[in-house]
């Protein structure tokens, strides 16, 4: 079932130029214990997209200014702030990219853990001192009685995301939102850090709503990816479908463009030519037709539909009409390698 | 890639002083290089990389002598930089060049592109009035800008965009080395790879050396022809970069190469990892012995007492580790 | 839904380097632009444009002047020729303030200059070059901190004497402290950016660093800090003349005005009104201007 839904939701962001279209037309399922991997460039719209579903967009100068995002049935684009503040942190939990600025240097571990327990649920401090005790102690960090006298500046970098965790998860959240949560971290913290994810995916029946610019990090964890540029959705599939039989080509060029740890021999990277574009005044056709290497006539004038390939896996690519020339993510490799 | 050395770094140390303070007489210092040691062909790239903290980039930046070394010498060809007089490390200079990491910090705000990229040739007397002003277009257009950029402010500019004008700077005194302090790791992954494109193309085109710093290793794997591995200050396996990958050495090397995520569901899912414990002592005072026993899932009682010499493990593969 | 035949033929790709699209703005430009914006600064430039044209325009329109003195009219309440009254010796008050903005304005820009050179200076080394030097530099500047500002300048101007080139000098010399540690602390926090290390790795000289890269960079908060500091200094010279350490007669300062015209407060209030409130006025054009450059030049980035 699904736990959340947004459909054709569009934020905006008003400037002195004008209007900046960071999100539009974005419509999108997470359903109940699921992963979803949201995955683009920085500029994508893929920050603001969580941001308005926390409601967390700065207004001036930012709006949601269309579209639905229901939790669990209730649209929240239109519960007053209040209610909103309910639904942070206990039935949406969050974890930012840096866990240095997230953690209020000046208060304890412990308070700062207890504060949320006892604001949302409404428990003494006593108990919500266990509760937290309880939650470090399964993210991984030993001793947390003495932990939750300390500052955060005693933690390191993992430790602190590690926190972060715990506290997201405390109220027992129905959805976890990770923005980056391993982009400010080491490779080998990041690793403990996904260990933890996955380990604590199939312990606790949360939904996880990754955030990220790496493909590595969701090709282990999520079991669907969204692809994003541009303010808008360009593919979405099962994670088989993405990495495997991707049809966008904005996936294929973020799929080519990474080096694989694994290649044996050392081939060129195929990049994506130019820059993303810009959303202030976001090209009339598709927003990708400018960096495509298939562009054809259509793509500058008319935005594509979404074609659905199967039951999960859609994509929003002229190529995809049947009267387009073939071209596929194997195609292109062949084609290069004559070239 | 020829067999002529172009750099040799010999038992380079770097250690900062803590300034504790008037009163504190305590000597503390971070122990930022701990003595490594390599060599650098021409047209080579050679890799360095590790985790934040592990002192690579305070690495690039003593070689270049942005850092006076505490001790130890780098010898730019045949001449250790470190000796050299101030006129004398002006010619160095021209032949040594650094990209830097951050391309929102790494040029000057209030500069237009065209001063950014003629102010190395101001400072060389390389070229004035029209001369300068073609030579300033013409490394525009070598990183695939074009003269209309040169009258504009770098805010205006994407990250992939400013580090090419970043490239263009270091090429305008026409170099041999470039030291790339991490170029890459501020950028996204599409822009990633052009830079990354754009620095082999160079390098073909004009017989460049690199020395390319990075804590993303599939990236290093891809451009580099040999690796050096950074842990806390030293240098723990040094050898090819496929070699590296296929058959590494050194513990905390297997436990990296581990870590990073591959791109592929059915790879991801299957693989087991190694999973390091904690995190990197701090180089205020390091661990004895090996620096990296605290971490190292085989570590032995000896390890903790001697430290492990670079040793040859054949073919040139250098691993320090007691366990080799 | 049909679509035209050739819907689908490939484009042709011409274009090889990449084109900016928005215009072209320098952080000048920027700047401005948010400063008009802000409505409260936008005033206080207003008011200071016109109490400049009033201290240097309306003397050419007024027909007294500030000094001679008319015994017939003495302390006359604000008429239609004098609107703001006269004197105990019978001076025009308007004509007066006009002449007194002047020396005010004078004194706040005037001293401002003079703590920004060696502020500049001061802090610019400080900063650069760091280490022992730098310490040195600091404690020194902390001892003068600790002598309380008032105390300080009092001293000077009774050892120095009255008069107006001494307000200058004393001035100057008090508020470049604060200029020096603010210049210092921009130059420290910026002497590790990689842009000042890229031009090291270029072989630039300490000067060129110094003056094309660090200072450059400061400008913004410099700016902010003298538009601040203009206001402090002529309320200090106001304060000086009025317990009667500042402009000596025949010369006029508002703060000297406002101390003639304390002694008649009872009866003939107009004569301190005026010119503290041209005092009030001028100190607060002068303090949301600073306030909106400071907002104009805020460090965070363009969007």
């Amino acid at each position: 079932m699904a736990l959340l839904e947004v459909e054709n939701l569009s934020t905006s962001f008003y400037t002195y130029a004008g209007e900046v279209q960071s999100v539009s037309g974005v419509s999108f399922h997470v359903d109940e214990g699921e992963a979803v991997g949201i995955v683009g460039e920085s500029g994508c719209g893929k920050s603001v997209t969580v941001q308005s579903i926390m409601r967390l967009i700065p207004n001036p100068p930012g709006k949601i200014k269309n579209g639905q995002i229901r939790l669990a049935g209730r649209d929240l684009v239109r519960l007053p702030e209040k209610e909103m503040q309910k639904i942070r942190g206990k039935e949406i939990g969050m974890i930012f990219q840096d866990p240095m600025t997230s953690l209020n240097p000046v208060l304890t571990i412990g308070r700062q853990m207890t504060e949320v327990l006892q604001h949302h649920e409404g428990i003494g401090k006593n108990e919500a001192l266990g509760r937290a005790a309880k939650y470090l102690t399964m993210v991984g960090i030993s001793n947390p009685e003495r932990r939750l006298k300390q500052y955060p500046h005693e933690f390191s970098g993992g430790m602190r995301q590690r926190v972060m965790i715990a506290m997201a998860l405390l109220c027992n959240p129905k959805l976890l939102i990770a923005d980056e949560p391993t982009t400010a971290l080491d490779v080998t913290i990041q690793a403990q850090i996904l260990e933890l994810m996955k380990d604590l995916k199939d312990k606790v029946n949360t939904s996880i709503i990754l955030i990220t610019h790496d493909l590595g990090v969701v090709a282990g964890l999520c079991s669907r990816i969204i692809v994003m540029y541009g303010g808008k959705i360009v593919e979405m599939g099962s994670t088989q479908d993405i990495f495997k039989d991707p049809r966008h080509p904005y996936t294929w060029g973020l799929l080519k463009s990474v080096p694989r740890l694994d290649a044996s021999k050392r081939s060129k990277l195929v990049p994506i030519v130019g820059s993303p574009p810009d959303l202030l005044n976001p090209p009339k056709g598709c927003g990708f037709a400018a960096r495509c290497p298939h562009a054809m006539k259509i793509c500058e004038t008319q935005p594509p539909a979404y074609t659905d390939l199967n039951e999960k896996h859609r994509a929003a690519c002229w190529l995809l009409h049947p009267d387009a020339p073939k071209v596929t993510f194997n195609g292109i490799d062949e084609k290069e390698a004559r070239s | 890639m020829s067999n002529e050395v172009i750099l040799e770094v010999n038992n380079l140390v770097k250690h900062f002083p803590i300034n504790e303070g008037f009163l504190s007489r305590e000597n503390k210092k971070v122990h930022a290089v701990n003595g490594i040691s390599f060599k650098l062909h021409q047209g080579e790239t050679l890799g360095l990389v590790g985790e934040s903290g592990c002192g690579k980039s305070t690495a690039g930046r003593t070689i270049i002598r942005l850092y006076e070394a505490t001790s130890g010498e780098a010898k730019f060809m045949g001449r250790n930089i470190y000796d050299l007089s101030k006129k004398e490390m002006m010619t160095v200079r021209r032949d040594m060049q650094m990209i830097f990491q951050d391309p929102y910090a790494s040029l000057n705000p209030r500069m237009t592109v065209g001063d950014i990229i003629g102010e190395a040739l101001d400072i060389h007397h390389l070229a004035s009035g029209q001369k300068r002003t073609n030579r300033i277009y013409e490394l525009l257009e070598t990183v695939g800008l074009n003269s209309e950029h040169a009258n504009r402010f770098p805010h205006e500019f994407s990250g992939g965009q400013r580090q090419r004008i970043g490239i263009a700077r270091a090429l305008a005194v026409n170099p041999k080395l470039i030291i790339c302090d991490e170029p890459i790791s501020a950028l996204d992954v599409s822009i990633q790879a052009q830079i990354v494109n754009m620095l082999e193309e160079l390098q073909e085109q004009l017989g460049l050396t690199y020395l390319f710093i990075a804590h993303d290793l599939s990236m290093v794997k891809h451009i580099s022809h040999r690796i050096a591995v950074m842990y806390l200050g030293r240098i723990v396996e040094i050898t090819t970069s496929q070699d590296l990958y296929d058959h590494p050495m050194h513990p905390y090397t297997q436990a990296l190469l581990s870590a990073i995520p591959i791109p592929d569901p059915d790879v991801e899912l299957k693989r087991s990892r190694i999973v390091l414990e904690g995190g990197v002592p701090s180089p205020i005072d390091p661990p004895s012995g090996c620096y990296f026993r605290t971490r190292c899932p085989k570590a032995q009682q000896q390890c903790a007492q001697t430290t492990p010499e670079l040793k040859d493990c054949g073919n040139g593969h250098l691993v320090a580790c007691h366990l080799v | 839904m049909s679509l035209p035949l050739d819907s689908f033929t490939p484009l042709q790709r011409t274009q090889k380097t990449d084109a900016i699209n928005r215009p072209s703005t320098t952080l000048w430009q920027d700047a401005r632009r948010r400063f008009k914006k802000n409505p409260l600064a936008m005033g206080g430039l207003i008011v200071l444009i016109l109490i400049c044209l009033f201290g240097f325009v309306g003397p050419f329109f007024s027909h007294f002047n500030y000094y001679s003195n008319d015994l017939s009219h003495t302390l006359n309440p604000p008429s239609w020729v004098h609107p703001f009254g006269t004197d105990e010796l019978g001076r025009d008050i308007l004509t007066r303030a006009m002449y007194g903005t002047q020396i005010s304005l004078a004194i706040g820009f005037g001293s401002v200059l003079i703590n920004l050179t060696i502020g500049i200076i001061y802090g610019g080394i400080s900063g650069y070059v760091g280490g022992r030097i730098d310490n040195l530099m600091q404690r020194f500047i902390d001892i003068i901190f600790s002598v309380p500002d008032m105390l300080y300048v009092i001293l000077l101007m009774v050892l120095l004497g009255s008069g107006l080139r001494n307000i200058f000098i004393v001035l100057g010399i008090e508020y470049w402290v604060t200029m020096a540690r603010i210049v210092r602390g921009q130059i420290l926090t910026m002497r590790e950016q990689e842009f000042v290390l890229a031009a090291r790795t270029l072989g630039a000289s300490t000067p060129r660093i110094l003056f094309k890269h660090l200072l450059p960079n400061t400008v913004g908060q410099i700016i902010v800090v003298s538009a601040l500091q203009i206001p402090a200094a002529i309320f200090m010279e106001a304060f000086l003349s009025f317990i009667g350490l500042g402009v000596q007669p025949p010369l006029v300062s508002l703060g000297y005005m406002a101390a003639e015209g304390r002694g008649n407060i009872p009866g003939y209030a107009f004569a301190l009104i005026f010119p503290a409130a041209l005092i009030a006025i001028l100190m607060l054009a002068f303090n949301f201007i600073g306030d909106g450059l400071r907002d104009a030049f805020d460090p965070k980035m363009r969007k």
